[in-house]
């Protein structure tokens, strides 16, 4: 046992306690955070200069131009872009996905564009008032925009069979480098004006009407024995898909670095050295357990930094602790079965480039969740997902998937998964350390998927 | 006495290829016994079973009175021929490491390590990285490494090959001193030369078998080759003056010298009294058969006849 702490050790202190290891897997990330949370508020609000310009409008209709002008205007426009500063969270009820993208697209702007309205003649040729914007581009200012207002867009004699009124529209033309964000200003304000005006035409009062076509709902409320909280929609799929990901990710992580070093010993020649004093399953056992200590640390810091950032937006209750549980479980079996298998390719082969062809079915197995994730984390109880959570190598993650959704599965399938991993990971662990041992001292020409098959049989 | 191996009718295939057939050996507690034959002659394939590394298809073996080396692995040191180092490990730390997996568990180890290091004369890269050190540097680092737990059965696959003469010197000395202690060493090479300097006993392995199995002095007198080595003074003397002594039945010129073939029942000593009465000699000796001779002449014989008669066979 000793020994096998001995190897376990020196794997993980010659993974993880390395300069690289650091930097590339925790500086790295943390650095990248501090600058996103810090500079890109920043960053957005300096959007650079403001959009100087003009704008032409031929109003066939012959109504809203005046309407259109005013709502164009600097003032107007300045005062309907909310300062980033005024924004603010209320901690009680702070905002969920949706509503935070919406407040987002808002402050986003920046600086207010400063359009000059010019109304033309009705009656201006069109093909020559689009002239000016076939020369140059949008950051040279001049004509940016050219708005052509039909002449049935307020008032229509139309109709169509059953007495309803058919309207016209406008058409806007723009110069080249506009930014999207003026053309959606220039385009909502022809869009209001012309709604408004018809409204009126129709003898309507548009407050009216918005008050009667608005309908504000509160935010679904989740009853449970603790009381309500606010549910949080988009976490149904985010949380496991989160769970499922970082779980990936330290096997993954793990994994690659067991063949790594696994390959490094064989083609160095060190394994020989080793086995002089361990037995080829201490060898395997003690590296496994080495990497699984990176993994776990790996899950650790990140898992905690996810935590700590629910924690901090007042969501931590949407995981409970038995869910933790649950996924260090789940982790420990799944790491099991994929580092047996890098374990097995990498004592097979003499060096990485030779461990490619081996690694696609370990590749497949590690991939398939990410596959699976969006139907099973969509309907968690359907049967789909119910044989997906029993179906080993993949029951792991997939059982961790249904874990973290909002209709969590019954214990007894939950133990039936586990039960599941644990037989998987044995026969995977037998099935590899006898690989391991055939394969430790094999050099020459690497096997293929069948020798490998051979070796078990054989050992 | 007991034995340290003790292996009976040994037998080890890798698919077509048989490695080891029918291998018998007895290896005493305390002996210094070399393995020696051409490359692919099983010697590693022998040493790798010993060690428990590989298990062989039938037979009985057992080290230090054990069933399998897995039983007394802490009580062995063992230098494979395919021999690695932890390229990014330091070089004290590498050794200790070595030294727990051998189950060192005693403060000492500290001390022990670096007066080994001081022994071969690499105290000041104790801190190195073992990348850093010259392919020299690294064999003698591993032969610590294989030697720190103090072992009773030291198995030293081609210890010499890639050392230079000042540290095939030192590594001589070291094996030497640690069998005066009591060690029993088994080292192989197929360098006949070495194994000459250094073993009582030679074994000689040849395509899996065991062709000889003798204490050196042994296997030397067997192979007698009835042989003086003559350099007379007068360098002019041909092979017609040399022929006319009595007893001499062939003359071969090797080098400055003569080789002089002696008809059966002479004695040696009488030979060469005769030939110094009668040409000067700067010096006349009896030629002794190395083992590289003894070696050339079993590998030889079975190439010409063995090797001849399957190939024919083959070919038929």
């Amino acid at each position: 046992m000793n020994r096998m702490f001995q190897i376990a050790w020196r794997e993980f202190a010659s993974t993880a306690l390395t300069k690289g290891f650091i930097i590339g897997g925790f500086v790295v990330p943390a650095v990248i955070l501090v600058v996103m949370i810090t500079l890109l508020p920043i960053l957005l609000k300096d959007e650079g200069p403001a959009i100087v310009g003009d704008v032409a409008i031929i109003d066939k209709s012959g109504v809203i131009a005046e309407d259109v002008k005013q709502r164009l205007s600097y003032d107007t426009l300045a005062s309907a872009t909310p300062d980033l500063s005024a924004l603010e969270v209320d901690p009680e009820n702070p905002p969920d996905a949706e509503d935070a993208a919406e407040i987002l697209s808002e402050v986003i702007p920046g600086s207010v564009p400063e359009l000059t309205i010019n109304v033309l003649d009705p009656d201006t040729d069109v093909e020559a008032a689009k002239e000016p914007l076939r020369v140059g581009s949008a950051d040279e200012g001049g004509l940016l925009a050219l708005a052509v207002i039909d002449e049935n867009a307020v008032t229509t004699d139309e109709a169509d069979e059953e007495g309803v009124p058919q309207f016209g529209a406008y058409q806007l033309f723009v110069k080249p480098k506009l930014k999207d964000k003026v053309q959606s200003t220039i385009r909502r304000s022809l869009t209001d004006s012309i709604r408004e005006s018809r409204l009126e035409q129709a003898g309507l009062s548009p407050a009216m009407i918005d008050s009667l076509t608005r309908v504000d709902a509160e935010r679904t409320k989740l009853v449970t024995e603790e009381g309500e909280r606010d549910e949080f929609e988009g976490m149904n799929m985010l949380l496991p898909g989160g769970f499922m990901i970082l779980m990936m990710m330290a096997v993954m992580i793990g994994g690659q670095y067991l063949l790594t070093t696994t390959v490094e010993e064989k083609s160095s020649r060190v394994v020989e050295v080793l086995l002089s004093a361990v037995s080829p399953m201490q060898l395997m056992t003690g590296k496994i357990i080495g990497q699984l200590m990176v993994g776990l640390l790996i899950m650790v810091v990140y898992g905690g930094v996810g935590i700590t950032g629910l924690i901090f937006a007042a969501m931590a209750d949407v995981i409970e602790p038995m869910t933790l549980v649950w996924l260090l479980l789940f982790f420990l079996l799944a790491y099991v079965q994929i580092a047996s298998m890098m374990a097995a390719v990498g004592s097979a082969v003499n060096e990485m480039r030779e461990a490619q062809s081996l690694m696609t079915p370990v590749m497949a197995i590690i991939m398939i969740p990410y596959l699976l994730w969006m139907p099973v984390a969509m309907n968690p109880s359907g049967t789909f997902a119910v044989v997906c959570s029993f179906l080993p190598p993949v029951n792991s993650f997939m059982m961790i998937v249904r874990i973290t959704s909002t209709e969590p599965p019954e214990t007894w399938q939950v133990l039936v998964s586990l039960a599941i991993s644990v037989v998987s990971s044995y026969v995977i662990l037998v099935g590899a350390a006898k690989i391991f041992r055939v394969g430790l001292l094999m050099y020459g020409k690497p096997p293929d998927l069948k020798t490998l098959f051979k070796w078990i049989r054989m050992a | 006495m007991t034995d340290a191996i003790r292996i009976a009718d040994l037998h080890k295939s890798f698919g077509e290829k048989r490695a080891v057939q029918g291998m018998d050996l007895v290896v005493p507690e305390g002996s210094l016994h070399g393995f020696i034959g051409p490359n692919g002659a099983g010697k590693t394939t022998t040493i790798r079973m010993i060690m428990s590394i590989i298990f062989p298809d039938s037979g009985e073996l057992s080290v230090l009175g054990k069933k399998s080396a897995v039983e007394s692995k802490d009580r062995i040191g063992y230098l494979p021929e395919e021999r690695g180092i932890y390229k990014k490990m330091k070089v004290l730390p590498f050794i200790k490491y070595m030294a727990k997996l051998k189950g060192v568990t005693d403060s000492s180890l500290d001390k022990r390590a670096s007066e080994w290091l001081e022994r071969v004369g690499l105290s000041d890269v104790a801190q190195k990285k073992c990348e850093e050190l010259s392919k020299g540097m690294q064999q003698k680092v591993q032969f610590i490494a294989c030697v720190i737990h103090e072992p009773e059965l030291l198995i030293l696959d081609e210890p010499f090959s890639g050392l230079d003469p000042v540290n095939m010197r030192l590594l001589r000395d070291l094996i030497r001193e640690i069998n005066e202690k009591g060690t029993t060493i088994i080292f192989s090479t197929h360098v006949m030369a070495q194994a000459e300097q250094l073993c009582d006993n030679i074994v000689m392995i040849h395509k899996g078998e065991k062709v000889l199995d003798d204490p050196l002095d042994a296997i030397r007198s067997r192979f007698d080759p009835r042989a003086l080595l003559f350099e007379p003074m007068d360098r002019g003397i041909g092979e017609s003056e040399l022929m006319s002594i009595g007893g001499v039945t062939h003359a071969e010129r090797e080098g400055d010298s003569w080789a002089l073939q002696l008809e059966d029942g002479l004695a040696p000593a009488d030979a060469i009294a005769q030939l110094a009465s009668q040409i000067h000699a700067l010096r006349v000796e009896v030629k002794r058969p190395s083992l590289e001779d003894i070696f050339v002449e079993i590998v030889e014989d079975d190439f010409t006849t063995g090797e001849l008669a399957e190939s024919l066979g083959a070919a038929s």
